[in-house]
């Protein structure tokens, strides 16, 4: 009796077996996964959502004209609540148990990072608005060789620094203070800083941090007010902004402000009222244009989506499509296979022309940017 | 004066709110010797609560806030009934030979991370602000004073004072100080000991939640404040004595100037660390709190 049901129970497990590896076969065939991770809720959700919706558009296109060589695209999504350690479970889940092809997101920077360190283990091409700051794509710094795996289409935090630096040498600006994110988003930017004032000409008079829950933040107004800048930027997202405003408001501070493309949202808007009104940022050139394709693609998100796309729709709509063009390039959705096109990739985006090579692996340059100022809900040309 | 004399009326005002959360920590701990670590998500919930209804939803805010309360009450209740009484040792028949005290560690967390989750999914675009009810501000010696932060110091100052009468003058008052005193021997003289906890717990549910409704206009509706609300609040409470409401208001005031002032003078990246450094002084030098005498009374 033991022997027989010892033998069942072989005979069994090797059916399994046969049967897991033959769906794996006919898995190769099916749908083309795809993971996201995005910061669906928290504190990033804005990005997030953007994130996610500018892939799906570009997926959902694609579908309706045969999809990914001649396979349906399917995305696998994954909510990492902006938290880094969420992020990288889920990225390992999507990778290993869902065997996704490649994975987009994370949008918060330390979560884009801890998945980023990873990607060794993942061995899937990981792209899209992934963080915005240098170390998510070159561990070493930008001399350095990029992460191999890592593809990013988003304005990074020097991008958008040096543009404010620009903008801000051209109005005489030399003091600079910044408030910033007091984590891996918003520490890098304080050399960020430096570095393009030691080209642009300036110094920092203020460097004051704050943490991303913080209940307020008089003591940095205080501090940065004490330094007499002739401007102050504030790298973080929207709450601890939105309280740095109102604490500078307070305090009775009349310096110009910049800030991160992070404050061009509707949610900041929101937070800081009419405080938000004469704040300087970035946007994409391409937010403000008119052509047939960036206007079908407006139209296209407003219709399915129901709000106007933003920088980080651009981004990720852009990521999605030069991803899928790799793949179709590649004849093959196998992670190694593309991840070698993907470092050919000269792409016509909605952003402008992003070129990957095997040594820049970052898609938005200078060129695509332009300094914005938010007036009563919107941001205009400056 | 100028921007010292700002920083000092924040240093109050801020003060002030820790010193109300820390009022609830010390009424729970008083009758149960429990730490809830899910105080500061209270405070945050219901702000959150409030913000949601008033913002998103329209309800004027004095019935969102109300509303509010309600339901942090409510989860207070449940937490306490469910979840901390049946594992506190002497309370029930079964964990009175129970060698395990502290249960309600991972208890009160496990709420403060459920809690946390809630109101994630409660905020998908982040953040809700929430403008004050009460604009405008007075001029003190060339400081500019909201008169919204004037009447925070009100309601923490009134809500202490209130508990104080309550307890020194009240039947419900003296029950409560034998439970802190002694949890056993008030049973045994037939003090309802369970119902004094639930009381506590729901009622410091309560304040919590009066403390998150005042300040949401500052710390705005989210789901993530809570934990760093109820460091400062519990940092707060140890500094002035845990259990003991008469040194709340100090606590407060000693663990928001160094916040503040350390952020300010020292360094600002460390600022969420300067009052745990406090507490954990106080805690090695003076474990009593800056008021006790080391008595035996304890609330």
């Amino acid at each position: 009796m033991k022997r027989a049901r010892f033998n069942a129970l072989v005979a069994g497990g090797a059916i399994a077996a046969a049967a897991s590896s033959a769906s794996r076969v006919l898995a190769a065939e099916g749908p083309v996964r795809i993971g996201v991770i995005g910061s669906l809720t928290g504190g990033a959700s804005t990005y997030g959502v953007a994130e996610q919706d500018g892939i799906q558009l570009a997926a959902d296109e694609l579908n309706a004209k045969g999809g990914l060589l001649g396979r349906k695209i399917e995305l696998v999504v994954r909510d990492d609540q902006a938290d880094p350690s969420v992020a990288t479970t889920a990225a390992l889940e999507l990778a290993q148990s869902q065997k996704v092809v490649a994975i987009f997101g994370p949008i918060v920077n330390t979560a884009a990072l801890a998945v980023a360190r990873m990607s060794d283990q993942l061995k899937v091409p990981i792209l899209g608005t992934l963080g915005a700051t240098t170390p998510v794509v070159y561990p070493q710094g930008t001399a350095g060789p990029p992460n191999p795996w890592v593809f990013r289409v988003l304005v990074s935090s020097p991008v958008q620094v040096a543009a404010l630096v620009a903008y801000g040498a051209s109005k005489g600006y030399k003091k600079w203070a910044i408030v910033y994110e007091n984590d891996a988003y918003g520490i890098p930017t304080v050399n960020d800083l430096q570095a393009a004032l030691s080209r642009a000409g300036g110094a920092i008079v203020a460097r004051e941090a704050i943490a991303i829950d913080a209940t307020d933040a008089t003591a940095q107004a205080l501090a940065v007010k004490a330094a007499n800048p002739d401007v102050i930027l504030i790298w973080t997202i929207q709450s601890p902004a939105s309280k740095i405003v109102q604490a500078l408001a307070r305090a009775g501070a009349k310096t110009p402000i910049f800030s991160a493309n992070a404050q061009v949202s509707p949610q900041f808007f929101q937070l800081a009222g009419s405080l938000a009104n004469g704040i300087v940022s970035t946007a994409l050139r391409s937010q403000y244009q008119s052509n047939a394709r960036v206007d079908a693609f407006r139209n296209a998100y407003r219709s399915r989506f129901k709000i106007d796309p933003t920088l980080w729709s651009f981004c990720s709509y852009d990521a999605a499509r030069l991803y899928f063009e790799a793949v179709d390039k590649a004849r093959t959705d196998d992670p190694s296979a593309v991840r070698a096109q993907l470092e050919k990739t000269v792409y016509a985006g909605l952003t402008g022309r992003i070129v990957f090579t095997p040594k820049v692996h970052d898609g938005i340059t200078a060129a695509d940017v332009m300094i914005v100022r938010i007036e009563n809900g919107k941001a205009v040309p400056a | 004066m100028g921007t010292l004399g700002d920083l000092i009326v924040q240093v109050v005002v801020i003060g002030c709110v820790y010193a109300m959360i820390a009022v609830a920590f010390d009424l729970v701990f008083a009758s149960s010797r429990v730490v809830n670590f899910a105080q500061g998500d209270f405070v945050a919930g219901a702000g959150l609560i409030a913000a949601i209804l008033a913002v998103t939803h329209g309800v004027p805010f004095g019935i969102a806030a109300l509303a509010a309360g309600v339901l942090i009450a409510l989860v207070g209740m449940v937490t306490v009934s469910a979840l901390i009484l049946p594992v506190l040792p002497g309370i029930t028949q079964r964990s009175v030979s129970d060698l395990n005290e502290m249960r309600w560690v991972l208890t009160t967390i496990g709420v403060s991370v459920t809690l946390e989750a809630i109101g994630g999914m409660l905020t998908p675009q982040g953040a809700i602000g929430v403008k004050p009810l009460i604009n405008g501000g007075v001029n003190v010696a060339g400081i500019h004073v909201p008169l919204y932060d004037i009447a925070i110091v009100v309601v923490a100052v009134a809500m202490i004072a209130g508990l104080h009468m309550l307890l020194r003058h009240t039947i419900v008052g003296q029950m409560l100080r034998a439970v802190a005193a002694d949890r056993y021997g008030s049973a045994a003289v037939g003090i309802p000991v369970r119902r004094v906890i639930v009381a506590t717990f729901v009622g410091a549910a309560a304040l919590s939640a009066l403390a998150g409704v005042l300040i949401v206009p500052f710390t705005q509706g989210s789901a993530s404040g809570g934990f760093a609300l109820g460091l400062a609040g519990f940092a707060a409470a140890t500094v002035g004595g845990l259990g003991d409401m008469r040194g709340a208001l100090a606590g407060g005031m000693v663990v928001a100037a160094a916040e503040l002032m350390g952020a300010r003078f020292v360094n600002s990246q460390m600022e969420s660390v300067f009052p745990l450094l406090v507490m954990m002084l106080i805690l090695v030098f003076r474990p009593q709190g800056i008021f006790q005498s080391g008595a035996v009374e304890r609330v």
